[in-house]
């Protein structure tokens, strides 16, 4: 499971810093962005094999970068999971028929994220 | 050619004006001056906040954050962080205050086991001691400071002192301390339903509606419980959360509540009624109709909308084609649009009963788009 590149995009520095940390800790590469526009840049700029990203971000909206993503080149076919604070069934609906893979809802635990990221990971080698 | 200024030249009224012009210019001086201090002070203390922040958020995320617990943390480890925070912490205010709200961020946002980790390393940083000052202080806003504190980082330490804000003579800080001991560890939570006998506004009912958002929904106890309170803010409380909660077994209780003196709380038990389906309740609204306000009697309409039945039907269209006020059109016409086509050919209207505007009453609420301009 080692070397997988994972791209964290959350606004909050507090999350953001958080997740990659212990992110780094289960021997991930993991790469980090603050808002839409540098996680655009990146996800133009390098192939990454999980992005973790929030819904409510300055300068572009998180659907906004899942459509985004699901359209690049480089990253159209990346899982991704969404952790958001926005419980609504109506956008957790939306976020999921736009092809994100898993919904968490914050405040979350790590170890579900953690889980979540294995069992995603797992399933894309064994494709 | 200079002419020397002599204040005895001038009328006593020219000389109070320059001495008044003069106290103005120095004042308007002196409030740039401040409004320029404090600018820069506000600036100091948000370069200071930010810089803290970083430090604190690094610090936390490597060396203590990352485990799933203190005793996985080399010991070693912890007690540099540990030292390294709390000799910031004795030197600035600023840090203190960043380092509070960081940890509390840090609870709000995350939940499992790293809960526990945060909540040990906020008793190891000594933060506890600055809140427990804080719920002692005199000033009402830095109890409820305080009682935040309490609230988010979930200190169960901190109980009793809770419990004796439960007491307190400010409205504000009482109700903060409901909502801390409900996402506390205690058996007192829901006292505070029984015993306030102030109105709670609606802002206090938000904060407690927050606090018991937070918690597992089974812990919540049956809200019918506290309908027979004689502080109508608790009766309307229960009654928003009854609904919230879907707490179906309050319908007796609440049917009881129809013959409350309060028109305010018969109103919103009509309306919980309906939003709960609840078709036992049926025959008592259609009793109450003739007694209640013009404003009650569309509400009742509205509840019979949701009870689909077919009494409630014919009582609707009853009250449609005698039309006696346009509120009372209005909500019957709003209710009967919520029935099923199939119930609604069982009863139906004889359009050459209705006026025109009845038949633009329809139409409305058959295609909403119909109800600007055609009314």
């Amino acid at each position: 499971m080692a070397n997988n590149k994972i791209l964290v995009i959350d606004d909050e520095r507090l999350i953001n810093k958080f997740l990659a940390s212990r992110l780094e800790r289960e021997a991930w590469d993991v790469d980090t962005a603050i808002d839409g526009i540098e996680a655009m840049n990146k996800i133009t700029r390098n192939k990454y094999d999980l992005i973790l990203t929030d819904l409510i971000m300055p300068n572009v909206a998180g659907l906004e970068l899942v459509i985004y993503i699901k359209n690049s080149k480089l990253n159209a076919d990346v899982p991704i999971i969404v952790i958001s604070s926005l419980t609504s069934d109506n956008v957790i609906l939306d976020v999921l028929s736009i092809g994100v893979e898993e919904y968490i809802s914050k405040p979350f635990s790590m170890n579900v994220v953690i889980a979540k990221i294995k069992q995603i990971l797992g399933k894309k080698s064994v494709a | 050619m200079f002419h020397p200024f002599h204040w005895q030249q001038y009328p006593v009224i020219i000389m109070i004006a320059l001495v008044v012009s003069f106290l103005a210019l120095a004042m308007i001086f002196v409030t740039l001056g401040i409004i320029y201090f404090h600018r820069i002070k506000t600036e100091d203390t948000n370069e200071e906040e930010a810089a803290s922040e970083l430090i604190i958020i690094e610090e936390l995320n490597k060396h203590i954050l990352r485990y799933d617990s203190l005793n996985e943390v080399p010991e070693k480890e912890l007690l540099n962080v540990i030292n390294k925070l709390t000799r910031l912490k004795q030197k600035s205010l600023v840090f203190t205050k960043v380092l509070t709200r960081t940890l509390m961020s840090f609870s709000i946002l995350l939940t499992g086991t790293i809960q526990l980790v945060i909540n040990a390393t906020y008793n190891l940083l000594k933060l506890q001691e600055d809140t427990f000052k804080k719920l002692k202080s005199k000033l009402w806003f830095v109890k409820i400071e305080g009682l935040r504190e309490v609230q988010e980082i979930n200190d169960n330490d901190s109980i009793s002192q809770v419990i004796t804000l439960t007491k307190d003579n400010n409205i504000n800080v009482r109700v903060s301390a409901y909502a801390a001991l409900i996402q506390l560890d205690s058996k007192e939570k829901y006292k505070f339903l029984d015993d306030e006998q102030e109105t709670l506004t609606l802002w206090h009912q938000i904060i407690l509606t927050n606090a018991m958002e937070k918690i597992d929904s089974n812990e919540l106890p049956d809200f019918k419980r506290y309908l027979g309170s004689t502080n109508n803010s608790i009766v309307l409380l229960c009654m928003k959360l009854i609904l919230h909660y879907n707490q179906l077994n309050a319908v007796s209780s609440l049917i009881k509540l129809l013959s409350h003196k309060d028109d305010e709380i018969r109103c919103f038990v009509i309306q919980a009624l309906g939003k709960l389906n609840a078709d036992e309740a049926e025959q008592q609204l259609i009793e109450r109709y003739p007694k209640e306000s013009l404003g009650n009697k569309t509400q009742i309409l509205l509840s019979l909308g949701n009870i689909i039945s077919l009494i409630s039907l014919k009582f609707l269209t009853d009250k449609f084609i005698r039309g006696e006020h346009f509120d009372i059109l209005k909500s019957a016409a709003e209710a009967i649009n919520t029935f099923p086509q199939e119930l609604k050919k069982l009863v139906p209207i004889d359009s050459t009963l209705l006026d025109e505007k009845q038949i633009t009453l329809i139409k409305h609420y058959e295609e909403p788009l119909n109800l600007y301009g055609s009314i």
